[in-house]
């Protein structure tokens, strides 16, 4: 601060710093160390051999499939379903935008184990939507919707898309409306507006959001859980049930540490992505 | 009643020098504007009085005593920020009171000194109001109190009627120099508005690159600058590039440097140097017969401004010149005319090098 | 435009308004349906068949006490994550800290971290200390409290620091030229003006406690649990009314809190990046 001393001002930092350490790089140090090392009646040997347990384990391989497809799913779906709601609410006039905004709102602030039991009554085998499906002759026999696969990835995406809306609204308010009334002045048709003017500005702010989503939803615990059935073996419950079950923590230290590297060479992605765009507009913008 | 010495003010940003070795002195209960383009190092020596922008090296003296390095708390002093920066969450005597209550002032004599002085700027029916409640000119004026109820030794002012539109600023700057007058105080302010300095100065400084040009009070610089810059700067004039023939007693004789064309000056240069000739268009009459020094020109542009008709006259002895048109003689473009000046009226001075 | 291009539009943005109207329905009707199923009085059918609200009435003493232990948990983290972040965001913002960038990132680094890998490295790290001290911490409510400040204060920091970070006027200047000295400045100026950025803080900070479970659920004792890992632990098993009356009461909660934010400060400044 100008006139002010800044010696003062730094001290501040220091309970959180000292939170920070003790808290939160020291638990993780620990962990990570865990992952390399074995514990036997009389020392504590380095050792790669929870790495190996982790990549040779076919469960573990298969659940790290599960949660990279799981999140690609979700991250594209919930992208696609989160613009559209960001379009409408930055868009539509002040009514129709609040509505929109508030049912999101109050999806996203229900809790993810509401939320789940809710989908876990709708895609009951006697729920309501294979009713509604048989009822109207567009199946012959009730769909196996809860359970599995689906069910999480459909679980996910409900969570993920109000995020993915609050985030892009902003991205497209920072557009002014007249630019694709502009157009249609000058004689486009509405769809060709959006594609040819709105889309190409926004996407690059949509794609660094649509791999935070993935990122985010590798993490998930509850929902796969809630939703899966036991059937749907992500990495979050692998590690759940590394230590919980099994109290095996170096094992589940590796498998902590290989969802981390997963995450974070997505994150190394959204890096490029926004790094690429920013030297885009440097470059002109094209 | 304080007065403000600086002595070698230099201020250096990296490489770049900001102010260059800057001697000034104010004496008390004046106000001296600090006149001069962006990048002139206007703001940052009024920083530097204020204790924002520690110098590279130099003296700040208050009153003989050095306050160089000391921090602005404890400096004394009152400045009215260029966009005011009233404390948006508190009330406008909140706001004025705020010095008052760093000086541990008592509440009631807080209250009555701060009451007087939004008094004196008109705006203590306001005291219970937000600042965003509040017009530009109306923040302004608090800002001034919040600056004066502390009784500061020197008032600093940066560019406080930027943020104003143009007819405000006429009159805040009647009222600002009206409570200054009132008060006393000795008063800085930067300006880059030559008209604005004109009309509130008891004396001007005129900066360029870091370092003064020229100083002194307004109708001096105006009538006899004593640097081409300082004409252009201050009011409007036209300058002819000319060589200096010879001279002497305050009058030269000149030689337009394109038209080889011959006349008077006022100035005390020496032949042989390249100069400037300073004609305000005030200096240049215009009429329909020719006289026995004057120039044949024609009027290609009129330009009506009010209070004042501008002429845009092509001559080929003296090029393109700006006069003011006499009341009552309109002349329109295309009109031919005689242009003629008193050798009084042009001011000769060193040509600029930029 | 030719007709069929003007049809063809037309049919285009009816079908985008279609999808729009089924998005909302997909993610609203979840909420209703939880609250609709939690009027059945014994078993668990969609739609109801018997309209009571019995299932409200016999929510276990566990549920209510777990729910009320997350409302104090959210409020005493969101609250000391405050009390952490606000020094430490006006010593990153306002003063020149060496490595200020990696210093920043570092703190919002915990928001990279999956939950779940929190969780267990908390339940080792506590064991590690329990033993080596005699405290007890997992099962306790201070053990509790602390993982979930750890948990939360990202949330905290990120809005504290965009909204000191906002361009606005350098009122310190202002302030130090009228006197003020620096904690002066810091406690008269500075902190009430962060007023919105703590506050979008705690409401983040307090529904990421609340909901959690990922940290939590390896934390919790016999007797002490917060309500949605008791949730959890009842879904998992179970599947009466009385669960489904629980989660309404939960969302009810959560939904009032959105209201009253939006009633007060505005949602969208609340929510928004800054």
């Amino acid at each position: 601060m100008i006139g002010q001393d800044d010696k003062v001002l730094r001290v501040g930092l220091l309970p959180l710093g000292f939170f920070f350490c003790l808290l939160f790089v020291f638990p993780l140090g620990m962990f990570l160390w865990t992952s390399f090392t074995v514990k036997t009646d009389t020392s504590t040997v380095l050792t790669l051999q929870h790495y190996v347990d982790v990549l040779t384990s076919d469960s573990a391989r298969a659940a790290l499939v599960t949660t990279l497809l799981l999140s690609v799913v979700t991250g594209v779906v919930s992208l696609l379903l989160g613009y559209l709601l960001a379009y409408q609410v930055a868009r539509r006039g002040p009514v129709l935008s609040k509505l929109i905004f508030m049912a999101a709102i109050a999806s996203l602030f229900t809790s993810t184990i509401a939320r789940a039991l809710g989908w876990r009554v709708l895609l009951a085998y006697q729920g309501p939507i294979n009713g509604v499906l048989v009822g109207l002759g567009i199946v012959s026999e009730p769909l196996q919707l809860i359970n599995n696969f689906t069910a999480v990835a459909i679980g996910m995406i409900h969570i993920q898309t109000p995020i993915v809306m609050l985030a892009l609204i902003p991205v497209i308010e920072a557009l002014p409306k007249d630019l694709e009334r502009a157009a249609i002045g000058l004689g486009s048709s509405r769809w060709r507006a959006f594609v040819s003017i709105h889309l190409p500005i926004t996407w690059r702010n949509a794609v660094p959001i649509g791999l935070l989503t993935v990122m985010a939803t590798a993490s998930y615990f509850t929902t796969p859980v809630l939703l899966g059935g036991g059937r749907v073996d992500v990495m979050a419950i692998q590690i759940q049930q590394a230590s919980q079950v099994l109290f095996d923590f170096g094992y589940a230290a590796a498998l902590s540490v290989v969802l981390v590297a997963v995450i974070g060479v997505i994150a190394f992605l959204v890096f490029l992505s926004t790094n690429w765009r920013r030297g885009a507009a440097a470059r002109g913008g094209s | 009643m304080s007065t403000l010495e600086i002595e070698k003010l230099r201020i250096v940003y990296g490489k770049y020098v900001a102010v260059d070795g800057l001697d000034l002195t104010i004496p008390h209960g004046q106000l001296v504007s600090l006149l001069g383009p962006s990048g002139s190092g206007k703001t940052s020596v009024l920083r530097a009085i204020g204790g924002y922008l520690p110098p590279t090296s130099g003296t700040i003296k208050v009153n003989g005593r050095d306050i160089t390095r000391d921090p602005p708390q404890v400096r004394d002093m009152g400045m009215v920020f260029q966009n005011f920066l009233l404390f948006p969450h508190m009330s406008v005597l909140d706001n004025v009171e705020f010095g008052l209550r760093m000086r541990q002032v008592s509440r009631a004599e807080r209250r009555r000194r701060a009451m007087e002085t939004l008094d004196m700027v008109r705006m203590s029916a306001f005291a219970a109001r937000l600042p965003f409640q509040l017009s530009g000119g109306q923040q302004q004026r608090v800002a001034l109190a919040r600056a004066l109820v502390i009784r500061p030794a020197i008032l600093l002012m940066d560019e406080p009627m930027g943020a104003l539109d143009a007819k405000l600023r006429a009159e805040a700057q009647e009222e600002i120099r009206a409570v200054q007058k009132e008060v006393g105080v000795t008063a800085i302010l930067v300006t880059h508005d030559q008209q604005e300095a004109m009309a509130m100065s008891d004396r001007i400084v005129v900066m360029r690159d870091g370092a003064i040009l020229e100083e002194g009070e307004p109708g001096r610089l105006y009538r006899e600058p004593r640097t081409a810059f300082t004409a252009e700067f201050l009011g409007t004039t036209t300058l002819l590039p000319v060589e200096v023939l010879g001279g002497e007693g305050g009058r030269c004789r000149v030689r337009h440097s394109t038209s080889k064309h011959e006349f008077l000056a006022t100035g005390d240069l020496r032949a042989g140097e390249a100069a400037s000739v300073s004609l305000r268009p005030e200096e240049i009459l215009c009429s329909h017969e020719a006289t026995a020094d004057s120039i044949a020109g024609r009027v290609t542009k009129r330009m009506f401004y009010g209070v004042n008709t501008f002429l845009r006259v092509e001559t080929s002895e003296a090029g393109s010149l700006l006069a003011l048109e006499a009341p009552g003689a309109v002349m329109g473009e295309g009109t031919g005319v005689h242009v003629s000046w008193r050798s009084e009226g042009a001011r000769v001075l060193p040509r600029d090098p930029s | 435009m030719k007709r069929l291009s003007l049809a063809f539009d037309s049919l285009v943005c009816g079908l985008m308004g279609v999808l729009t109207a089924v998005t909302v329905l997909f993610l609203v009707m979840p909420l209703i349906v939880v609250v609709l199923t939690s009027f059945n009085p014994t078993t668990v059918t969609f739609p109801p068949r018997v309209w009571s609200l019995q299932s409200y009435a016999v929510i276990p003493k566990v549920a209510i006490d777990a729910f009320v232990r997350s409302l104090i948990l959210g409020v005493l983290s969101a609250a000391l994550s405050v009390l952490l972040c606000v020094p430490a965001a006006i010593a990153l913002v306002k003063a020149r800290v060496p490595g200020r960038p990696f210093i920043e990132m570092a703190l919002r680094s915990p928001l990279q971290f999956p939950a779940i890998i929190l969780g267990v490295a908390f339940l080792q790290y506590y064991f590690f200390w329990q033993h080596k001290l005699s405290l007890p911490l997992v099962g306790t409510f201070w053990g509790l409290l602390i993982a979930h400040t750890v948990y939360t204060f990202p949330f905290v920091l990120v809005p504290i620091i965009a909204r000191l970070s906002a361009p606005g006027a350098r009122l310190e200047e202002a302030a130090a030229g009228l006197g003020a000295g620096t904690l002066t400045t810091v406690m008269r100026i500075v902190i009430p003006l962060l007023r919105p950025g703590i506050v979008a803080g705690m409401f983040t900070g307090f529904v990421m406690s609340f909901e959690d479970v990922a940290v939590t659920m390896f934390l919790v004792g016999s007797n002490m649990t917060t309500f949605p890992v008791y949730l959890l632990g009842n879904a998992e098993v179970s599947n009466t009314p009385s669960l489904y009356a629980s989660a309404s009461l939960g969302a009810l909660v959560a939904l009032a809190l959105v209201l009253l934010v939006e009633r007060f400060f505005g949602l969208r400044t609340v929510l928004g990046k800054g």
